[in-house]
């Protein structure tokens, strides 16, 4: 590439530095353009290693009436990439984004999940983009890593382009240098009455991997109060969401309550509880609704005092005590 | 001038040996080094002029131009590698096998070519005979194959060898088997009890680490399962409870110093109700220097760890590069004291890789040091990751993660700044390039 650059560079300053003169006099022009674009093409042609995120769809012509699924890869073109960032961009008035499903994926943790940005649904741009940001720790290598799949449904016949932009792949180097990237977008052909493959969501039948939450606190962050961290995986269709409950556990003997709702959130989450008293429950639910529930168990027990239902048990005592004492003084009467 | 002897895939038989020992000797001009393996003893081979390959099915012999020491000299036209120690290698594949209905489908890691080779294709040995023979088909430039037609009850016994342009093997896996069986029958409508127990899906992985070291399989970033080394180095495990659908798992071992080794990461593909065997996993040598600084001319000591016995290949990078060669002891330690004369008074890197048996493993973590006007001895090397452990307990985990995906392009605040600055790239903020070098001192 820099002997391109050279090349180019040579060919800009053909007249200033006098070249033109000298070489007229050895050559035609014709055979100086000739050689000219020869020797660019083959400099720009030269293997560069280059890694490419690129697109995957069942085929270019798209039906107007049904939804259809675009696939993103990554190539590494050799090389090993361990972190990930860019954008999809996509025409609005052609295509209309439903969702997106990324089971399976070769991302460990999504710094970003793929979606729209909410300043770029409000926007009038006539483009719509979707960012993405993860990290694959180890790196990884190959030419067909699936990242994710965007599922659309066109809106109006002709033509659209769906390509990436702002893309970053970092090398597996312990520095973050990164990786060269090369464009590939996919270009549809929107049309009516073709018998294209309708998106149907996969069947997925099994839950979130089980996956190991943890409380932690630091300094960095929250203001020193505790919070939960978890992340899994699902193969199917990939997880949809993760809810947290947290939890008192009131027990007397062998009678037991507990109270607590579960609240749809990300890690991380502060912890209401910051006692530590309560028992964490996390539910990942993946795309088809099937869900895996992981479990912390309170870190510290609840003090005799804590322990409402004692007072109630000892309340209700005390209250039936007393109306039976108020009965047995009016029947003896 | 040297000779090159490689044994691919088969073991080299003493007849073969006593052949290759009449051909050295016949051309007898000028001693050299001895050399040797676990499997033989090649005393006082020849230096000589001339360029052949001899080969029968057993083993190849290789001379080539070259120089009169060991070493590498290179210009813009042209690279020569002398010595004993150089001929074109690649790392080995890691394996797996998952069995279906009449078939088992096998995918394995690109092995990494390294002296000149490049990998072009890979073959597929199959046999029902545990160690062969094996009968080739190629595959390919890929890194899957389904092998169809096969008997449900029978085992079968697959190595992958990776070979250049010129159809030379140019490694090959360890062996990794898999039976194949007919589905279980649904179970009928009607009836009850009993019932049929679905197949639990499941992945064994066995490899090499270190002599009792403990070995960490991360399953997609997240710490799933340990295990120790036994003397040989060897280790095995199983990870069941698994959905069927695409993984990546990671593993690494710390060596006798506490020294990680690098992840060595694999993707593999698991199909609901199936056995996965993934084999041959080799993990990378440690790697340590007994100075951060060297005056020009002494000697600099290169140590590490890696399996009993392995013969340890240590790259020094400079303008041109120095390859050494050293046997690993039967603890797996390795030392190698490099004389520092030909450096050139810069910082300079070194890293190592091992083969045992005829299976090689990638390149380690590299280390650096520089070559000056005074010697300055290293510090013992940190146990704990250098980077990005953000809370200091000796891992990076989804703890450090959670806590610095909360500074995602946000301003900083002045205690994280300062670890922003220590722990990461101290560019001020926290963007991708940080979460690449948390990707990389990954521990799970």
């Amino acid at each position: 590439m820099a002997m391109a650059g050279l090349i180019w560079l040579i060919l800009a300053s053909w007249r200033t530095i006098g070249l033109d003169k000298y070489m007229s006099n050895k050559f035609p022009h014709s055979v100086l353009f000739l050689m000219a674009s020869l020797v660019c093409a083959l400099m720009t042609a030269l293997p560069v290693e280059a890694a490419e995120i690129f697109f995957g769809a069942h085929s270019t012509e798209v039906s107007q009436e049904k939804p259809f699924e675009v696939g993103v890869f990554l190539n590494t073109d050799g090389q090993l990439i361990n972190a990930i960032e860019g954008k999809i961009i996509f025409p609005k008035d052609e295509l209309d984004f439903l969702h997106m499903q990324d089971g399976g994926t070769i991302i460990s943790l999504w710094i970003e999940t793929p979606s729209v940005p909410q300043k770029n649904r409000q926007e009038s741009s006539e483009v719509q983009e979707i960012v993405f940001s993860g990290i694959i720790p180890g790196g990884y290598e190959g030419s067909q890593g699936y990242l994710f799949s965007l599922i659309f449904q066109a809106k109006q016949q002709g033509q659209a382009v769906i390509t990436t932009s702002d893309e970053k792949l970092l090398l597996h180097d312990g520095v973050g240098l990164e990786a060269q990237v090369r464009r590939a977008p996919l270009q549809l052909s929107i049309e009516d009455g073709i018998q294209g493959k309708e998106f149907t969501p996969p069947f997925d039948g099994e839950a979130p991997e089980p996956f190991t939450p943890y409380i932690s606190r630091s300094e960095d962050i929250f203001e020193g109060r505790w919070f939960l961290v978890f992340s899994t995986h699902d193969k199917g269709t990939g997880i949809d969401h993760y809810e947290v409950q947290e939890k008192r556990e009131y027990r007397v003997g062998r009678i037991q309550y507990a109270k607590g709702k579960w609240v749809r959130t990300e890690s991380p989450y502060v912890l209401t509880d910051q006692q530590l008293k309560s028992t964490v429950s996390i539910k990942a639910v993946d795309r088809a609704g099937n869900e895996r529930i992981e479990k912390i168990i309170a870190a510290y027990s609840l003090r005799w005092y804590e322990n409402y239902l004692m007072w109630a048990i000892i309340g209700g005592v005390i209250l039936i005590g007393g109306i039976s004492l108020i009965l047995w003084k009016s029947l003896r009467r | 001038m040297n000779h090159r002897i490689a044994h691919h895939a088969t073991k080299l038989s003493l007849g073969t040996f006593g052949f290759i020992f009449v051909c050295v000797f016949s051309i007898w001009t000028v001693h050299a080094e001895d050399y040797t393996s676990p499997n033989f003893l090649l005393r006082d081979p020849v230096i000589t002029v001339g360029g052949t390959r001899l080969s029968s099915p057993s083993f190849e012999l290789f001379t080539s131009a070259g120089q009169a020491v060991s070493g590498e000299s290179a210009s813009t036209s042209f690279i020569g590698r002398t010595g004993f120690l150089y001929f074109p290698t690649a790392t080995s594949p890691v394996v797996s096998a998952s069995a279906g209905d009449s078939q088992v489908s096998l995918s394995w890691t690109a092995s990494v070519g390294a002296l000149g080779s490049t990998v072009s294709s890979y073959t597929v040995g199959q046999s029902t005979t545990s160690g062969g023979p094996y009968t080739f088909t190629n595959v390919g430039n890929v890194t899957s194959a389904t092998k169809t037609g096969l008997s449900n009850g029978t085992t079968y016994y697959f190595v992958v060898q990776a070979r250049d342009a010129a159809e030379q093997s140019l490694i090959q896996s360890a062996q990794v088997s898999a039976t194949p069986q007919a589905p279980a029958p649904a179970p009928s409508a009607g009836g009850g009890g009993g019932g049929v127990s679905s197949p639990q899906t499941k992945v064994d992985f066995s490899g090499r680490a270190y002599p009792g070291s403990t070995v960490v399989l991360l399953k997609d970033a997240q710490l799933a399962v340990k295990t120790v080394a036994g003397p040989d180095a060897k280790f095995q495990m199983s990870l069941s409870g698994l959905s069927g659908g695409s993984y990546i798992f990671s593993v690494y071992t710390e060596d006798q110093s506490g020294i990680r080794s690098p992840l060595l990461n694999f993707q593999i593909t698991v199909i609901t109700g199936a056995d996965t065997t993934v084999s041959g996993i080799f993990l990378a040598p440690t790697i340590g220097v007994d100075k951060s600084e060297v005056k020009r001319g002494e000697n600099i000591a290169i140590f590490g760890q890696s399996i009993p016995l392995a013969v340890i290949t240590i790259v020094v990078n400079s303008d041109e590069e120095f390859f050494n060669k050293v046997n690993a002891d039967g603890n797996g330690v390795y030392l190698y004291n490099f004389d520092t004369s030909p450096l050139a008074i810069e910082q300079h890197l070194t890293k190592s890789k091992a083969a045992y048996q005829g299976e090689v493993s990638p390149f380690g973590q590299a280390v650096t040091f520089k070559v000056g006007a005074k010697t300055v001895f290293a510090e013992p090397q940190r146990k704990c990751p250098s980077k990005a452990d953000v809370n200091s307990d000796c891992s990076v985990n989804l703890i450090d993660y959670s806590i610095t995906a909360y500074w995602y392009k946000r301003a900083l605040s002045v205690n994280f700044a300062t670890i922003e600055r220590e722990r990461f790239n101290g560019d001020g903020r926290i963007d991708l390039v940080d979460f690449g070098i948390m990707a990389y001192y990954w521990t799970g």
